[in-house]
């Protein structure tokens, strides 16, 4: 083989091999998260808050500390919105909603709470005419919710709640089988006929609290 | 040119575009799986443990957030907690059950933290309570901690081992403030020695 052509073809290699590598890392983690969320529909979690028994938490959870339950919901608004409310009763509480490409589009724990119960409201991003200032990675505050707009179709809320001695376990237990996720109408904040639409900038800002993802805070 | 040459000449290109096809595959792959698989681009290291600062950033390189999605992991959140792995002990010796070690020094500050022990192997069989958390554990007065891992009971804090094989301990650090988690490569992480080995 000419040199000329041992260069040519290890060029071809190398890009294909570029073009392999680019394409499974896009791939691979939507692949690996597609079968989580069927994992996550299986148990039953699709809109739904479902309660891991102890010891049993499937494996895309591990490893749980001891004196951690968990629970999850596979959050699929499709033209609604799904609310998550969350009881806080002490303890450490934490959600994280994953991406269909593995990453967190959201996180929130109890130290950032807005109060002694949490109201999430998960939508489309195109569910509302007004969202188009609000990233995927934006909460903002409206009335008494957090609500935060989805780019993609389906995300999985992981809710975890570690008690810090083991006589809380019971207690924290009962507030946890309270959480409830459950699909609603869009709030009329999402609907563009609705009496809170904003008509201009400076309205929306002195309306709508925009806050960054608590995870962006500066100063922690 | 004879029609024999001509075939020849096909399908010796044929040849060459297959073999290019098949090592690009496999350059590909392997390249991916070495760069995700072990450490991934990003991962910080601290002593013998290793930790990630944003694995499941959405902008963050894909290496770190498949690091664990390839081990049917969710990737800890930033937010939330910092995740440190370690495999090896302070001599670099890969951890195995057939040995005891004593986990000890202080723990960076945060919110709370929880020790687990995982089997390598995925049939090793664990022993339930592989976890301990700072609620738990007994603190010497100096903040520091003690923490004995073996496969058999030890007084003091105790972590059991899978009763055969490899494992890792993680060290999960929740609530751990943005400064210090922008400087991970600068803790002091807790010394994994080895004690003895049956």
């Amino acid at each position: 083989m000419k040199l000329r052509d041992f260069a040519f073809w290890t060029l071809v290699v190398l890009l294909g091999a570029l073009a392999v590598h680019a394409g499974l890392a896009v791939w691979l983690p939507r692949r690996i998260m597609a079968g989580l969320f069927e994992q996550a529909a299986a148990l039953g979690a699709e809109n739904t808050f479902v309660l891991l028994p102890s010891g049993k938490e499937p494996e895309f959870l591990r490893p749980l500390p001891q004196g951690t339950r968990a629970g999850l919901c596979l959050i699929r608004p499709g033209d609604q919105a799904v609310e998550i409310r969350a009881p806080l009763d002490g303890g450490y509480w934490s959600i994280a909603a994953y991406g269909p490409d593995g990453s967190v589009v959201f996180a929130l724990d109890d130290r950032h709470a807005l109060g002694r119960e949490m109201r999430m409201i998960f939508a489309h991003a195109a569910a509302g005419s007004d969202m188009t200032n609000t990233g995927l990675r934006t909460a903002t505050i409206r009335g008494d919710s957090l609500f935060i707009p989805m780019a993609t179709q389906t995300v999985l809320a992981v809710v975890k709640v570690h008690a810090p001695y083991p006589g809380m376990e019971p207690r924290l237990l009962n507030t946890l089988r309270q959480t409830q996720c459950r699909r609603i109408p869009l709030p009329a904040f999402l609907q563009g006929t609705g009496k809170q639409k904003l008509s201009s900038s400076e309205e929306r800002m002195k309306r709508t609290f925009a806050v960054p993802l608590p995870r962006e805070r500066p100063g922690q | 040119m004879g029609q024999a040459e001509r075939g020849r000449k096909v399908l010796s290109e044929l040849v060459r575009i297959t073999i290019a096809l098949v090592l690009s595959a496999l350059l590909g792959v392997t390249s991916l799986y070495t760069l995700s698989g072990t450490d991934g681009l990003g991962a910080v290291e601290s002593g013998v443990w290793r930790s990630w600062k944003n694995p499941a950033d959405p902008d963050s390189w894909p290496y770190a957030r498949l690091h664990f999605l390839l081990q049917d992991r969710l990737p800890p959140s930033r937010f939330l907690s910092t995740v440190f792995i370690a495999e090896s002990d302070d001599e670099g010796r890969v951890l195995s059950a057939a040995c005891v070690y004593r986990l000890t020094g202080r723990l960076p500050p945060t919110r709370w933290w929880s020790l687990n022990i995982e089997a390598v192997d995925d049939d090793a069989h664990m022993q339930s309570a592989a976890s301990l958390s700072s609620e738990d554990a007994m603190i010497l007065p100096d903040g520091s901690v003690s923490v004995a891992i073996s496969r058999l009971f030890q007084s003091g804090n105790w972590l059991p081992t899978p009763r055969e094989g490899h494992f890792r301990i993680i060290l999960s650090l929740h609530g751990i403030s943005p400064l210090l988690r922008e400087r991970l490569n600068t803790l002091t992480m807790p010394r994994i020695i080895r004690e003895g080995c049956s």
